[in-house]
């Protein structure tokens, strides 16, 4: 049953995940390209400056792009569930709901944690290419906040498309919008290095977020 | 299928409490803040008094610590040293002081103006720092071609090629192992850029907390270790390379204790340090030709130490300043919001779930939304569930916020 509710899944998403996927090489091919251009104009020694000690991200163009896949992949996966109330036949089938439920939602994450890994294992084997590993280390953890407002992103947006009742759309996109902010805060280098933890334990809990609405879907509340 | 529904509802009344205590805080300060400018306070050799400069919105006024007002020219001639520029162009710089006469460059020699801030400190920084060869034959100093790490060994990495300077590597290493250093470094201190006279290199604390100095000499290691003073512990040192050569640079310990680190045989000069915190205050140190002038400024303080030039405690300042907290808006913000969140602080620049507490008046507005669910529950019917219950304590803890947070996410059972 899983593997034929799988199989649904990947059909409505696939498209945007290929879609995602060139949209990666295309970031990162400006990166690299770019990277490549600047070390080739300028004194490779102010580069290293000013990353060191300027704060200079040139990998920064990727810093919404995890939000944007998980925006798309959450919207590709449930408004087509909503429009016509076909979720309510998933929620139907003889498996528990809650399971079914976290298992759209467990596959998403899969499909976005292959992209996310794409794209951060090429930016990280490209750059320890050409800097030392302090500042690819530091690239990383800078790297990972981005990469969770992704995975809060589609939380967010799956919980908003599955909800029923527009004043808690509403409620649920502004506390979203506040919530993947967080993650994104202009910072220097590092800055989230105390609190990647916590991060993480916060954004697996939001795996749960889309339950109520659900739960609420399936009742037809408004 | 419950839990699961709970535990979802705990995690959206959970996200909206923790977004209204951001931004309700946030737009009430806009709303209704004032800023506050601290004054800069200045010890006039002349008078011997401590002098400071107000601004009140658009005007400045300049006083002494008895409240007398000065003009900007009397003012300027207290303070000959810091506003030689402004005398010596309207011929009115005095020819000494104290007896001593005034020579400019001497004077200039001597001006020192030297700040750390907090955000210097504690911050993520990237252990890769350049050597600059200190003695380049040459008027300007020049960056390498290499950053250097300090982990298990020293390593010179070359820019160009991303690879390590075998050679080079082995022979700091070789110096550092024979000074008596132990790898890993804890913590490095220089200053990486070419705009200043010339190169000190860095100071380096090892692995048993011991300090060393290392330079690059002629492309040859220069590598010395300092003895501390007993008990002392480094938090950060500022280096900071001057003319004067008296003294490299402050040294600020774990337990809020100042020092000089003096090029007169690595010596340790203590610095005043009463009430000093490094993690909520700026430390600012003027220098001139007969006084050490330090500050420490704090949200709404600030303390000022003159000492002589042997560092003897000549005189001291205090300055104090309201700020909002004093106000009705800072009153009824404590009322209002138990507690504010940000994420990121003035005082470091680390990202960070920054709670700030306000003290106990917001109880009493916690407790009148309490009552205001209570009787809202009540009217829909007689007995609490559990998660009434539970909402409830949500309320009382944080006030406004669960407030609604619970009303919006209402329970469906």
């Amino acid at each position: 049953m899983y593997r034929a509710l799988a199989y649904k899944e990947w059909l409505k998403i696939r498209w945007f995940t290929v879609g995602a996927v060139g949209i990666e090489i295309l970031a990162l091919l400006y990166i690299f390209t770019n990277l490549r251009a600047i070390l080739e104009f300028n004194n490779v020694i102010a580069v290293w400056s000013s990353i060191v000690y300027k704060n200079y991200m040139f990998f920064n163009s990727v810093k919404y792009l995890p939000l944007a896949i998980g925006i798309t992949i959450s919207v590709a996966q449930y408004l087509p569930e909503v429009i016509d109330k076909k979720l309510k036949l998933t929620l139907h089938l003889p498996l528990e709901e809650s399971r079914v439920l976290l298992f759209l939602n467990l596959f998403g994450t899969m499909i976005l944690s292959v992209l996310n890994l794409l794209l951060v294992a090429v930016l990280i084997i490209g750059t320890s290419m050409v800097f030392p590993a302090e500042i690819v280390w530091a690239e990383f953890i800078t790297l990972i906040p981005w990469v969770l407002a992704g995975y809060l992103g589609y939380f967010f947006t799956s919980s908003i498309l599955i909800e029923p009742s527009w004043q808690r759309k509403t409620v649920m996109a502004i506390v979203g919008f506040f919530m993947i902010n967080i993650y994104l805060v202009d910072a220097i280098y590092g800055a989230y290095i105390g609190i990647i933890i916590p991060l993480l334990i916060i954004t697996l809990l939001y795996n749960y977020l889309h339950m109520l609405p659900g739960f609420r879907f399936k009742r037809g509340l408004k | 299928m419950i839990f699961s529904a709970k535990l979802s509802r705990y995690l959206i009344v959970l996200s909206i409490i923790l977004v209204a205590s951001v931004i309700f805080p946030e737009f009430y300060s806009m709303t209704f803040s004032h800023s506050f400018s601290s004054p800069h306070v200045y010890y006039s050799p002349v008078k011997k008094i401590f002098v400071k400069t107000v601004s009140y919105k658009r005007e400045i006024k300049r006083l002494d610590s008895k409240g007398n007002e000065y003009t900007r020219e009397e003012f300027e001639r207290l303070t000959p040293l810091f506003s030689y520029r402004q005398l010596l162009y309207r011929n009115e710089m005095p020819d000494s002081i104290d007896g001593i006469p005034i020579d400019i460059s001497l004077m200039r020699l001597n001006n020192i103006f030297i700040t750390i801030k907090p955000t210097d400190v504690y911050r993520y920084t990237i252990p890769l720092n350049p050597l600059i060869e200190s003695e380049p034959g040459r008027p300007d100093l020049q960056m390498p071609d290499d950053f250097f790490r300090i982990t298990d060994k020293i390593e010179f990495i070359q820019c160009y090629s991303n690879k390590v300077k075998v050679k080079l590597s082995k022979l700091f290493n070789d110096a550092l192992v024979n000074c008596g250093f132990n790898f890993p470094a804890k913590k490095f201190f220089g200053n990486p850029s070419t705009r200043k006279p010339f190169d000190e290199g860095f100071f380096i604390v090892d692995n048993n907390n011991n300090l060393f100095h290392m330079k690059r000499v002629k492309n040859k290691p220069y590598v010395k270790k300092v003895i501390l003073p007993e008990g002392i512990k480094i938090e950060f040192i500022k280096v900071m390379e001057m003319n004067l050569k008296e003294f490299y640079g402050i040294v600020i310990t774990e337990d809020n204790r100042l020092f000089l680190l003096m090029y007169d045989g690595y010596k340790f000069v203590e610095l005043p340090s009463k009430g000093f915190d490094r993690k909520k205050m700026k430390l600012v140190f003027m220098g001139n030709q007969f006084y050490r002038i330090i500050s420490f400024f704090a949200k709404n303080s600030v303390a000022t130490f003159v000492t002589d030039r042997n560092y003897k405690l000549i005189a001291e300042n205090m300055e104090k300043w309201k700020t909002d907290e004093d106000f009705a808006v800072g009153k009824i913000a404590d009322f209002i919001f138990p507690f504010k969140l940000e994420f990121t602080d003035v005082y470091n620049k680390y990202v960070n779930f920054n709670f700030t507490f306000s003290n106990s008046s917001f109880w009493i507005i916690n407790l009148l939304f309490l009552f205001l669910l209570l009787s809202y529950f009540k009217r829909k019917r007689k007995n609490f569930t559990v998660s009434q219950s539970v909402d409830l304590i949500i309320v009382l803890l944080t006030g406004f916020y669960g407030f609604i947070a619970v009303l919006l996410i209402k329970d469906d059972d």
